[in-house]
C-alpha cells in the first residue's frame, strides 16, 4: 500500500511505530527528524503525489485539539476537533485538503495518548456536554485496521462523563468497533452522497451501498449511528439523485434511530478553491457557478438556501425523521 | 537542435555520459558553458565534479531551455559506500550537505534491484567512509538548486551507482569501470525515467493554454484574456461534447462580446455525473 515509510527519529522505537510498520514489512522505511521537513516544504504538487502517496509517522507536539468551527457542531457549545492523522487514503474531488495542505502524504501521530490526556483536561474545565470531532483532517475509520484508533480513542473518551466523540468516516472498517460495547457518547458519523456523485467525485471510496451496510450493521450492534450529507453537490437532475438517496437510507438503516443528519452545499475557503481549481482545471464540479464573499467560495446564496430547503424538507417529511442540523456560513 | 524534451540527466563525468549517450543516440547539442546531448525526449547534461557545477549546470538548463511543467530531473552518477558492493543500484531517499548542515529529500520511485538510501555530499573526495549514507560530490547542489528555482520535489530525483567502498576506494575508479556500471544500470534507469514519467503525465496534460487562437481576432485587455481562459477551462469541463471552438462568435463585434457570449452559455450548464 505504501512503498515508501518516512518515520520521525524520535519515534522510531514507540511500540505503536513498530506495530504500524510491521503491516508493511515490504515498505522502504527513511528516517528523518521532523514531518515538516517532508509534509511542509515548497513546490510539492498534490495531484502527482496523490496518485502514490508515502506515509509519514510522526509526533504531534502541540495544537492537538483544537475548538472546532463555528458550523461544525451539533448546536452544541463546546465543541474540539482533533487529527490523529493528516491527510486521506480516499480521493475526494472536493475535499479540502486538497487546497489546505502542501503534500498528499498520510501522516499518523502516533502519540495518541498525549491526545487522550488533552481530551480530559478539556472536559474537566465543564460539566456541560463537550463534543470531540473527529475526521475533519483524515477520515476516522479509513486506516483504522492499521492505526487501531478507534479501540484507544473510545475507551478512554466513553470513561469521560461528559465527552462525546464524532467518529466520521467514508469507510467500511468497522470491524474493530463490532468487537467492542458499543457507548453511548460515540457516534459513528458516515458521509454519504448519492451513487452518481461518489462515483464521479469520491474517488478510491466504498459504494453507497458498502457504507449503508457497515453504518446498518453498527446500528444493529447498538452503536449511535449518524449521517453526513455534506457536502450536497449541486448537480443535473439533484432533485431524483438526492430523492434517490434519501429513499435507500431510509430503506436500509433504522431512521428514527439516527442520532443526527446534518446537511451542508458545497463550500470551500476561497484560497483553498483556488488551489484546487489550478490542480483539477478539467473538473466539472469548480465549473459550477459559484458566488465568492467572505473569503468563501459557495454557490449563491438563493441556490445553497434551495438546496438546503429541500433537502430539510424532503428528509423531515419522513416518517420519524432525527434531528436534521444546518451546516453552512452563516 | 530545439531543446525542448520531457526529462534531463545530470551527470558529472563523460565516462558516466557516454554510455547513455550512445545508447539513446543522443546529439550534441551545446558545448558551452556545460555540454548537452539531447533527443526529443531526453537531455544529459555534463555538468563536472563538485556541488556547484552541478547547481550551475542545472540552472543554466532550466533558465535557457524550454521545459514542459513537471520535466523530470535526475541527477544520476557513480557514488561511494563503506560497504555496499561495486555496482549496487541506489535511489537516494535524502541527501545531506556536509557543509551547509542542510538537508533535502529527492523524490522516490520503486524500482528492481535498487537500495534506497541517504547521501551525504561532501566537497572533496572521502576514502574514509564514515556513516552508513552514499558519499559523492554533486547531489546537494543538485537539490539546492532544484529547490532554489522552485522545481515540484515530485520531480527531482537523486539515482547512484556504487563506484568505490572501503575494499576498493575512489582511487581504483577508472573511465572503463565508470563505464560499464552506467552500461548494467541503463535499463533500471530507463525504468526510473518511464514511472516518473508516467507519474506526472496527466497532471502535465491539464495545464493547456487557452483562448490564444482568438487574441488574434478581438482585441482583449489582460484581464479579458484571464476572463477568456477561466469561461474556456468551465466550458470544457462542463460540456464535454461540443468544443468551444464550435461556439458561434462570428457575431462579436468585441472581446467584452465574446466573453458575454461564454458566461451566458456557462449559466446554463451544470455539473453532469
Amino acid at each position: 500500500m505504501f512503498s515508501f515509510i518516512y518515520v520521525e527519529k524520535s519515534i522510531k522505537k514507540h511500540p505503536r511505530t513498530l506495530k504500524i510498520l510491521s503491516r508493511f514489512p515490504k515498505s522502504t522505511v527513511i528516517t528523518c527528524e521532523h514531518y515538516g521537513e517532508i509534509f511542509n516544504r515548497h513546490q510539492q504538487d498534490f495531484r502527482i503525489q496523490k496518485k502514490d502517496p508515502c506515509l509519514i509517522l510522526a509526533e504531534k507536539h502541540n495544537k492537538r485539539i483544537m475548538p472546532a468551527p463555528p458550523e461544525y457542531g451539533l448546536n452544541t457549545t463546546h465543541n474540539y476537533y482533533f487529527s490523529h492523522m493528516l491527510n486521506c487514503i480516499y480521493d475526494c474531488r472536493y475535499c479540502f485538503l486538497q487546497g489546505m495542505f502542501r503534500s498528499a502524504h498520510n501522516v499518523i501521530f502516533v502519540n495518541y495518548e498525549d491526545f487522550i490526556e488533552d481530551i480530559r483536561a478539556l472536559a474537566v474545565k465543564t460539566r456541560e456536554p463537550i463534543w470531540f470531532y473527529s475526521g475533519y483532517d483524515c477520515d476516522s475509520l479509513a486506516l483504522d485496521p492499521i492505526t487501531e484508533f478507534s479501540k484507544s480513542f473510545i475507551e478512554a473518551v466513553s470513561l469521560i462523563d461528559n465527552a462525546f466523540l464524532e467518529l466520521r468516516t467514508k469507510s467500511t472498517q468497522v470491524r474493530k468497533l463490532l468487537e467492542m460495547k458499543p457507548r453511548d457518547n460515540v457516534i459513528c458519523a458516515f458521509s454519504l452522497s448519492p451513487s452518481a456523485v461518489i462515483k464521479a467525485l469520491e474517488h478510491q471510496t466504498p459504494s453507497l451501498a458498502a457504507r449503508l451496510s457497515a453504518a446498518k450493521k453498527l446500528q444493529l450492534a447498538g452503536w449511535p449511528v449518524a449521517l453526513r450529507l455534506d457536502p450536497i453537490v449541486f448537480v443535473e437532475n439533484f432533485r431524483a439523485e438526492y430523492e434517490f438517496l434519501f429513499k435507500q437510507i431510509t430503506e436500509q438503516l433504522d431512521f428514527e434511530t439516527l442520532h443526527s443528519i446534518t446537511i451542508g452545499a458545497f463550500r470551500l475557503p476561497k484560497r483553498f478553491f483556488k488551489t484546487i481549481k489550478n490542480l483539477y482545471p478539467e473538473e466539472p464540479l469548480f465549473s459550477s457557478q459559484f458566488n465568492s464573499d467572505n473569503g468563501q467560495v459557495s454557490y449563491e446564496k438563493s441556490t445553497e438556501k434551495k438546496i438546503l430547503d429541500w433537502c430539510e424538507a424532503s428528509l423531515k417529511n419522513r416518517n420519524n425523521c432525527p434531528p436534521v442540523y444546518r451546516q453552512s456560513l452563516e | 537542435m530545439e531543446l525542448t524534451g520531457t526529462t534531463t540527466l545530470l551527470v558529472a563525468l563523460k565516462a558516466e555520459a557516454q554510455p547513455l549517450i550512445d545508447h539513446y543516440k543522443l546529439k550534441s547539442a551545446r558545448q558551452h558553458p556545460f555540454p548537452i546531448y539531447a533527443n526529443e525526449q531526453l537531455k544529459i547534461v555534463i555538468t563536472g565534479i563538485g556541488k556547484c557545477p552541478s547547481a550551475a549546470a542545472l540552472a543554466h538548463t532550466a533558465a535557457f531551455f524550454s521545459v514542459l511543467p513537471n520535466h523530470i530531473w535526475i541527477n544520476f552518477g557513480i557514488a561511494g559506500h563503506k560497504d555496499h558492493a561495486i555496482g549496487t543500484a541506489v535511489s537516494v531517499s535524502k541527501v545531506i550537505s556536509k557543509s551547509g548542515q542542510q538537508t533535502w529529500y529527492p523524490n522516490l520511485i520503486k524500482l528492481p534491484n535498487t537500495l534506497v538510501k541517504p547521501l551525504t555530499t561532501y566537497e572533496a573526495v572521502v576514502d574514509d567512509y564514515v556513516d552508513d549514507t552514499l558519499c559523492d560530490m554533486e547531489a546537494a547542489g543538485f537539490m539546492s538548486a532544484g529547490s532554489s528555482l522552485h522545481i515540484k520535489s515530485e520531480c527531482l530525483f537523486v539515482f547512484k551507482v556504487i563506484s568505490d567502498n572501503k575494499l576498493s576506494d575512489a582511487k581504483n575508479i577508472t573511465k572503463n569501470l565508470v563505464a560499464g556500471l552506467v552500461k548494467m544500470h541503463i535499463p533500471t534507469l530507463e525504468a526510473l525515467i518511464k514511472k516518473a514519467e508516467m507519474k506526472v503525465q496527466d497532471a502535465r496534460n491539464c495545464k493547456l493554454e487557452l483562448g490564444s487562437e482568438l487574441f488574434e481576432k478581438w482585441h482583449f485587455t489582460q484581464t479579458q484574456k484571464s476572463q477568456l481562459r477561466e469561461g474556456i477551462r468551465r466550458f470544457r469541463a462542463l460540456d464535454k461534447e461540443t468544443l468551444w471552438q464550435d461556439m458561434e462568435l462570428d457575431n462579436c463585434a468585441t472581446a467584452k462580446d465574446v466573453i458575454e457570449n461564454l458566461n451566458r452559455r456557462l449559466q446554463k450548464l451544470l455539473p453532469k455525473f
